[in-house]
Parts: structure tokens; sequence; C-alpha cells
């Protein structure tokens, strides 16, 4: 089986059971990255079960996110689709949102984006095979109501195409590319967080991506799982779970968020984004040992109303950065020099 | 004198506006739209509200057992609010925070310390309640279209509410 074989099998959109009369509050999400000379670019396909004000299902929704960074600008979008402007079908990665698709095939997936003010038109191959957690735990939830997120991780892929931004048309040939899928059941508000991160090396011949994870409870005070995953070449290389990891973050760091949507930065004002200037992982197990060194440089802030506080927000901080890894893993010496990701959630 | 065709529909007023989204939030959030009427009951506010185009509208809130309603401007109000409709819609878009549309002018309040705030309160409940009825997503479309004078809202608009 190739890789992209087990992309089809896996990948695929998942939809809400509530549409079939099974449990609600369903989400989902397609999460690409995409790490070029002088364009960062990420774009989120998203679907969610509503919540209405009294705590009944509501209809489920497409959402498209996508944030480009040339620098220290930078262009937001978000756009909301329902009804018949969101044909995305379950058991398969072909999905359109308005005017925006994503599908795979021939091997890659091709997103296909026509905003505004951006236009793109990407082919993503994957580099490296999937990796899949069910169900991790997303806080305490009841035996009725478990809060879950299962998640498919593709450490590096590689993108091709064309974006079009600001009339100019930026040619992406070879950039190293992140991709995730997140699937579960919760509501934004609930008793968890996340911190998430990604890094791929400047250098493309490096043959090191790693993945960062950690979960702990909304007001942080307990970690539930943690993980730094690594990978060699195409293969997941080696895996460090919850004891074998120490984590260190420093001071919040002072850098302006960018807030979207725009009309929700009246709500979370201010820079008030609670992300760490450092972030410092350290493994060690089995005689492997990795330290991760993140240090981000420009913030964006997704703002998500509470689906369990009428005067709630939830803070998605996307924090992009560099980071360092170095260490030794079965007698090999690691390390990783390159562009990052990290997503806080704060609520 | 040759009359344009079709005829222009006329731009949305604020108070039509406000009272539109008054009733999507009794539909959608009512706790909401409660805590708003606790929070006006017995302030007597008056909005004033220049337009790029066409005259200053002027307008209040009443909030009773009834529920909360866009009124005529108070003889005697609590709270006084003047702007325009281009410094709101900065707001929206995130081109202006509140604080800088204070301090430069671009949104008056006057009134005592007690009742600004709670007046800036209530706006706070408004907006919790705006960003999760999906009935506020036209208003703010037509609110954008009608006050920059394109078709930049529906974009924008389209972005009112909740992630992921």
């Amino acid at each position: 089986m190739s890789i992209a074989d087990r992309i089809q099998r896996t990948d695929f959109f998942r939809r809400s059971p509530a549409r079939l009369g099974g449990p609600a509050d369903h989400k989902e999400w397609q999460h690409f990255i995409i790490h070029d000379a002088g364009l960062e670019l990420l774009v989120n396909f998203s679907l969610a079960d509503t919540v209405r004000w009294d705590g009944r299902p509501g209809q489920e929704s497409g959402r498209l996110i996508v944030v480009a960074r040339q620098g220290d600008r930078r262009h937001t979008a978000v756009e909301r689709f329902t009804g018949a402007d969101l044909d995305v079908e379950s058991g398969r990665i072909d999905a359109r949102f308005g005017r925006h698709t994503l599908r795979f095939a021939d091997g890659a997936w091709h997103l296909s984006l026509r905003l505004p003010e951006l236009e793109a038109t990407l082919r993503i191959r994957p580099q490296t095979w999937p990796a899949v957690s069910g169900n991790i735990p997303l806080g305490p939830g009841t035996a009725a109501q478990a809060r879950t997120l299962s998640w498919l991780i593709v450490a590096r892929a590689q993108a091709e195409g064309t974006v079009r931004l600001g009339g100019h048309t930026h040619a992406i040939r070879g950039a190293l590319a992140y991709h995730d899928h997140n699937w579960g059941h919760f509501r934004w508000g609930d008793d968890f967080a996340w911190e998430w991160g990604q890094a791929l090396p400047a250098d493309p011949a490096c043959p090191w991506s790693v993945v960062f994870v950690r979960m702990a409870d909304r007001r942080r005070t307990r970690v539930l799982s943690q993980g730094l995953f690594l990978w060699r070449k195409e293969a997941q290389y080696r895996v460090f779970r919850d004891r074998d990891l120490s984590v260190e973050v420093g001071a919040p760091v002072s850098l302006e968020p960018h807030k979207l949507p725009a009309v929700m930065a009246l709500l979370a004002p201010g820079q008030s984004a609670d992300v760490p200037a450092t972030l410092r992982a350290t493994a060690e197990a089995g005689g492997d040992h990795l330290t991760l060194l993140f240090e981000p440089h420009h913030l964006t802030q997704v703002l998500i109303p509470d689906e369990t506080d009428l005067r709630g927000v939830t803070r998605l901080n996307e924090a992009s950065g560099t980071v360092q890894l170095d260490g030794t893993v079965g007698g090999e010496a690691v390390a990783l020099r390159g562009p990052a990701i990290f997503e806080f959630v704060r609520g | 004198m040759v009359e344009a065709w079709p005829p222009r529909a006329a731009a949305p007023t604020m108070r039509g506006l406000v009272g539109e989204s008054l009733a999507v939030l009794r539909w959608e959030v009512p706790p909401l739209l409660d805590r708003l009427g606790q929070q006006l009951a017995g302030l007597a506010t008056h909005f004033e509200v220049a337009a790029a185009e066409g005259p200053t509208e002027t307008f209040g809130l009443a909030a009773d057992a009834h529920g909360v309603r866009v009124v005529a401007a108070p003889e005697a109000p609590a709270v006084v609010v003047r702007t325009d409709r281009a410094t709101i819609a900065a707001l929206l878009q995130g081109h202006l925070d509140l604080r800088g549309a204070v301090l430069t002018d671009r949104l008056y309040l006057l009134g005592s310390l007690q009742d600004v705030r709670r007046l800036l309160a209530s706006l706070d409940t408004w907006l919790h309640g705006a960003v999760r009825a999906d009935g506020c997503i036209p208003l703010l479309d037509r609110f954008l279209e009608s006050s920059l004078g394109s078709s930049l809202g529906s974009s924008l608009g389209s972005s009112l509410g909740s992630g992921r």
C-alpha cells in the first residue's frame, strides 16, 4: 500500500453523525500549512455542529479559514457556508465550500481557493505516512457525552502551485508543507486546552520532521497527555509520550496578535494571548533524547464564541516562528532548524 | 427628469438595523437580550450617527418589561453616544478599537462614569449575542455595504461568529 492509498483510506471526511440521529457536537477540520520562502499559508476547511443558546443542537455549518503571511504583512479570511454552499461527502476527501474546493486525487490533495483578495491553486503531495490517534479524551465529559478528539497527522508534504495575493502571483515549487485532520465531539468552552505544534526543516534535504502535542484542562493546571513525534524521511521514527517528556514555557511573548474574525476583536481586545516567548520540550527515554525549542515571531488569533457560556471566548493562538531540534535517537544525531507553527488554545 | 432603473433600494437606517438586530437576538439568543434589557433598564440613551451621505440619525434605546426597543431620542439622556457610520464600520472590521475611537474623538461618550460603563457593558452583551446569531450576518452585510459603498460587506459579514 502506498502513502496515497493510506491517505485515501484514513483521511476522509467523517461528517456529523447527528445528521443520521447520532451524537451532536461534532467538529472536524482539514488543516494545511505551507512554509514557502516569503510566504506562509495556513488553510483550514472545517465542519461543525452548531449549538443553540439552550444547548439544543443546531445545523452543521462549514467554515474556511485562511491566513497568508508575507513577512509582517498578513491577509486573513474567514468564510462560512451552509446549505447548498456546502457539499461534503462523508467517506471521501472531496469537498466544496462555496467557490473553494478540497479533494484528494492522483496521490495529492488539490486545494482551490477563490477569495476576493487571494486565489490559490495548490497540489500538496504527502511525503510521510499518516499517523492516526483515535478518541483522545478532552477533559472529563460524561459517559453520555464523551468529549474526544481524533487526529491524523501527515508531518511532511510537498506543495506546488500558485497563490495570487494583492495583485502578485507567487509560484510555489516544492515548498514543504504539513497536514492534519481532526475530528471529534466537543463544545468550545469545554474543560480542555491544547498546545500543538509542527516544524519542518529549512533545508529540504534534512530527513527530520517533528510534531509536539500537549493536552490539558482549560485552566492548564493538569496535563492530560503529551507527546513528541519524530519522523525520519517518510516513517515515524520515535515517539516520546507523557512521562518521557518535560515542558518548560517562558514568560508571555509581546506580540501584537492579528485577530480574526475582525469583529471578534471587540470582545477580546488587547494583546492578551498568553503565548510563551519560548517553549522548550525535553524528551528522554530508552537512551534516546531530544530537545525542542520553539520561539514565536508572529501571532494570529482565531477567536471563537464559547458554546458553553454565552459570554465566553476561546482563543486559538496560531504562533508562527522557528524550531531548533537537537538530540540523539537510535545512536543517530538529530538536528532540525526550520519554520514552525504552534497553536496555543486558551480559554 | 430621468429616474434610475432599477430604483436603488433605500440605504438601511441605523435605527432600523439596530431594531432588527434586537429582534434577531430575541429569536436566537434570548438570554442575552434579557441581560441587555437588565443593563439598559432606566438608562436613557441618545445615539447620534452621522453618515457620509444623508442626514445624521438620532434615536434612543428603551428597556422595560416588554424588552429592548429602538425609540425616539430622549430629551434628557443619561448617556450621549455620538459617532459616524465609518467609525462603526472600522470597529467592526478590526481597523480601530474602542479605546482608539474614543481617544481620536471618533466616538464621543457623554455621561457619568457609572452610566457610560453600563452602556459599554450592554454593548458587550449585544456583541456576544450578535456573534452567536446567524441572523446578524445579513444585517452586518447590509450595514457595511451601505456604509462603505462597496460590496466588501459580503465577505466581511460572513466572517461573523464562531470559528472552526
